[in-house]
């Protein structure tokens, strides 16, 4: 009953600042709704310049392969390579090629003819993307040119071995998809860890936490009766995260529902274990923020694999993600939305999800039992 | 005047020093953070596992299985003796790649005729998919080129008319997205940081009701506010200069560029976040309030439309218009091109200019806001 009283009181106070409320449950979705179509890993419209000091024909038949497709966007046509180098220079331009004189002659003579490719390397990523475009390019044109060249001596030839390329899972590549993974995880952490951690503490700051504490409530009532609104927070606006992905984006869930829901529980019970935690070890909201946005939100976003890939980095950071929930949890979703992963796919890091919310509920409790909260 | 200026400054001092977490967490945690996440910020994909089927066994699909791992892109992790055990590895993110060599592979290529091999792709990390792609076709084209160059020589033909392309990649010759993550963690940290605490802090006293008291005390109100904003100046330099040290001492990241530059774009980056964050506080009643505003409506966006991770260029037109709206998109671009390139003003005077009119726009709302609140 007293439970009861602490989470209506809590209600009451959330209530009271609608603002944040409102961008808590709809501020996901609308973000969603928002990046979901802008946001891309793909490279398109790499930006190239070309220097053609053959200007034949044959010349601009390459520089038209390249701009063909939409890949690369033909930024300028250099007339030096003082040009060239500036342009790189400046980034107006983040590939340039150049086709030497006498780029033609050879290919009629039935030579090999060098070209050259400039890339700004800068974004690494990026430029190993555009790196093989260019390639892929050249070899392309370069294949047509030995089909035109043996067809006037009277031979067919094709090519000897054509791969073949089929996506599985998400066929479009769609980066939404990769997206709501991302926001659920971080609405999560942001309501579970963050809000919680913040509002415990707001308490203690003004001295409210006193006055609950001399009532006949205990400390785990208080907190409990705390968390468990931003808990339903949290499930609402998942929900509304994955009707939005549904209604937009056409995201299906494949995989088992109730698998997703489980997952969801065990990631957002560790989540409010570390803003109990938090909340034990700081007095003001402004530590508190900072204490939980670097240890929940940045980790989450950078070390559990929504955006960089664990497998590229070091062993001993590899080592860290172990202990990052969120990276079980993104894996999970994953498998869930785009592979239909059910139990028994998901079993390994459902396992440890629970261990760390386990472990998380078991370290705030004792924390709290210890701490004197005033 | 000074001298009030000059109280402000240390009453403000004093109140962040009384919690004595607030500098280790301003200080130490950002630098840990940029330590792992430097490591983690990480695009480079190599070693992507694949599963091969192999039907053929011949010679040929030996000789081309050697060339496709011998790229080091790849690593050969399942051997799959029917196309279905491809699947099970995929569901459970063993491998990113399936391979699969048709029967007939080595027969077709000895006589001259053309085969095709199947690759299969797991979408579901967007990344990875369209890196993997992108090289296994790139070694697939090559191999088929040299094959195509064989048969012409065994027809008598010794020349074979080809396009050579020679790349060479500039400023960041590995390609090493580190290089480019690294001096954006910059960015990302100090506008967490800045906007967060001046939100927060004046806020904070407004909640207290401090704030209406420093109103009418016989300071006006500039001083007031320029003496709660410079401390944040400060600790923001601080930040940056920290940040540098680490970037170029652990990461080994050369900076290229000059460090007055760095200095004044700083600077320039600070004056917007200060702005940002003396914006949100005049919108804002509760620090809980100011702190969900910052992350949703400030944070998330910059974070995704300033080419910190997904690039510009891929954006839909109207997004890339946004991005320029945002000061973080030209203080990276400050910050890369300083660090990879060395940029001189020549080059970067334009974000110089961007910078200062989007922070004199910020402060005038905001200090107009403010003094109307106040």
């Amino acid at each position: 009953m007293n439970l009861h009283a602490v989470i209506k009181k809590e209600f009451i106070q959330i209530g009271r600042d609608p603002r944040s409320l409102f961008m808590l449950i709809f501020f996901p979705a609308f973000l969603l709704l928002f990046f979901g179509y802008v946001l891309s890993f793909d490279v398109r419209n790499v930006t190239l310049g070309v220097l053609d000091l053959d200007s034949t024909q044959r010349s601009r038949e390459l520089t038209l392969t390249l701009t063909g497709g939409e890949y690369f966007r033909l930024e300028t046509m250099f007339t030096n390579r003082d040009n060239l180098d500036a342009a790189l220079d400046d980034g107006t331009v983040m590939v340039a090629l150049v086709i030497p004189e006498g780029f033609a002659k050879a290919l009629e003579r039935g030579e090999t003819a060098p070209v050259q490719g400039f890339i700004d390397g800068s974004d690494g990523r990026k430029a190993a993307i555009a790196q093989g475009y260019l390639q892929a390019y050249t070899t392309a044109y370069g294949q047509r040119i030995v089909a035109d060249w043996a067809l006037r001596m009277g031979r067919k030839i094709s090519l000897p071995i054509t791969p073949e390329g089929r996506i599985w899972y998400n066929p479009e590549l769609k980066s939404s998809l990769f997206l709501i993974a991302g926001l659920i995880v971080f609405i999560l952490m942001i309501t579970g860890t963050i809000s919680t951690a913040l509002s415990v503490v707001r308490e203690r700051e003004r001295g409210t936490m006193e006055q609950l504490l001399v009532s006949p409530l205990s400390a785990v009532t208080v907190i409990i009766g705390k968390t468990l609104p931003y808990l339903a927070i949290a499930g609402v606006s998942t929900v509304i995260i994955l009707l939005v992905g549904n209604l937009a984006f056409d995201v299906v869930i494949k995989g088992s529902m109730l698998l997703l829901a489980a997952a969801a529980l065990l990631f957002v019970l560790a989540a409010l274990g570390q803003g109990i935690l938090i909340s034990t070890i700081t007095s003001s909201q402004q530590v508190a923020f900072f204490a939980a946005s670097l240890s929940s939100m940045l980790p989450s976003l950078l070390l559990s694999g929504f955006i960089f890939p664990i497998s590229g980095m070091p062993p001993v950071i590899q080592a860290v993600t172990v202990v990052v929930p969120a990276k079980y949890f993104v894996e999970l979703l994953r498998g869930i939305m785009m592979r239909g992963a059910g139990f028994e796919t998901g079993m390994y890091d459902l396992l440890a999800l629970a261990l760390f919310s386990t472990f998380m509920i078991v370290v705030s409790a004792v924390r709290l039992k210890k701490v004197r909260l005033v | 005047m000074r001298k009030m200026l000059a109280r402000m400054i240390r009453k403000e001092l004093m109140q962040l020093r009384r919690d004595k977490k607030m500098f280790p967490i301003l200080f130490v945690a950002p630098i840990i953070q940029l330590i792992i996440l430097g490591y983690a910020a990480n695009f480079d994909i190599n070693d992507i596992p694949v599963a091969v089927c192999d039907h053929d066994r011949s010679e040929e699909s030996a000789e081309y299985l050697g060339h496709f791992f011998g790229s080091g892109y790849f690593t050969r992790t399942v051997e799959a003796a029917a196309d279905r055990d491809i699947d099970p590895a995929m569901d459970r993110g063993i491998v990113q790649l399936g391979l699969v060599i048709p029967n007939g592979f080595g027969e077709k290529l000895q006589r001259g005729e053309a085969t095709a091999v199947q690759l299969l792709i797991n979408g579901s990390d967007t990344n990875y998919a369209s890196n993997g792609f992108t090289y296994a076709v790139q070694i697939t084209a090559r191999y088929s080129a040299a094959i195509l160059v064989e048969r012409m020589a065994a027809l008598g033909v010794s020349s074979v008319p080809g396009v050579d392309l020679r790349q060479r990649v500039w400023y960041n010759p590995e390609l090493k997205t580190r290089h480019f993550m690294v001096p954006a963690l910059l960015g990302l940290i100090l506008m967490i940081i800045t906007v967060m605490l001046t939100a927060m802090a004046i806020v904070r006293e407004k909640e207290s009701g401090t704030i209406e008291m420093l109103v009418v005390t016989p300071i006006r109100k500039l001083p007031v506010l320029a003496g709660k904003l410079l401390p944040f100046l400060f600790i923001g330099l601080i930040e940056v200069l920290l940040v540098t040290l680490v970037a170029i001492n652990l990461f080994g990241i050369p900076f290229k560029g000059q460090g007055w530059l760095l200095f004044v774009g700083s600077l320039l980056f600070l004056f917007n976040t200060l702005g940002l964050g003396l914006l949100v506080s005049t919108i804002s009643q509760t620090q809980q309030q100011a702190m969900m505003t910052v992350m949703f409506v400030i944070m998330m966006p910059f974070i995704y439309l300033s080419g910190f991770v997904f690039p510009i260029d891929s954006m839909p037109e109207m997004f890339q218009y946004l991005s320029k709206g945002i000061s973080l998109t030209y203080y990276l671009e400050i910050v890369r091109s300083l660090f990879l390139k060395g940029s001189g003003i020549e080059v970067l005077y334009k974000d110089f200019i961007a910078l200062t009119i989007l922070g004199v726009v910020t402060f005038a709302i905001s200090v107009v806001r403010f003094r109307k609140y106040i």
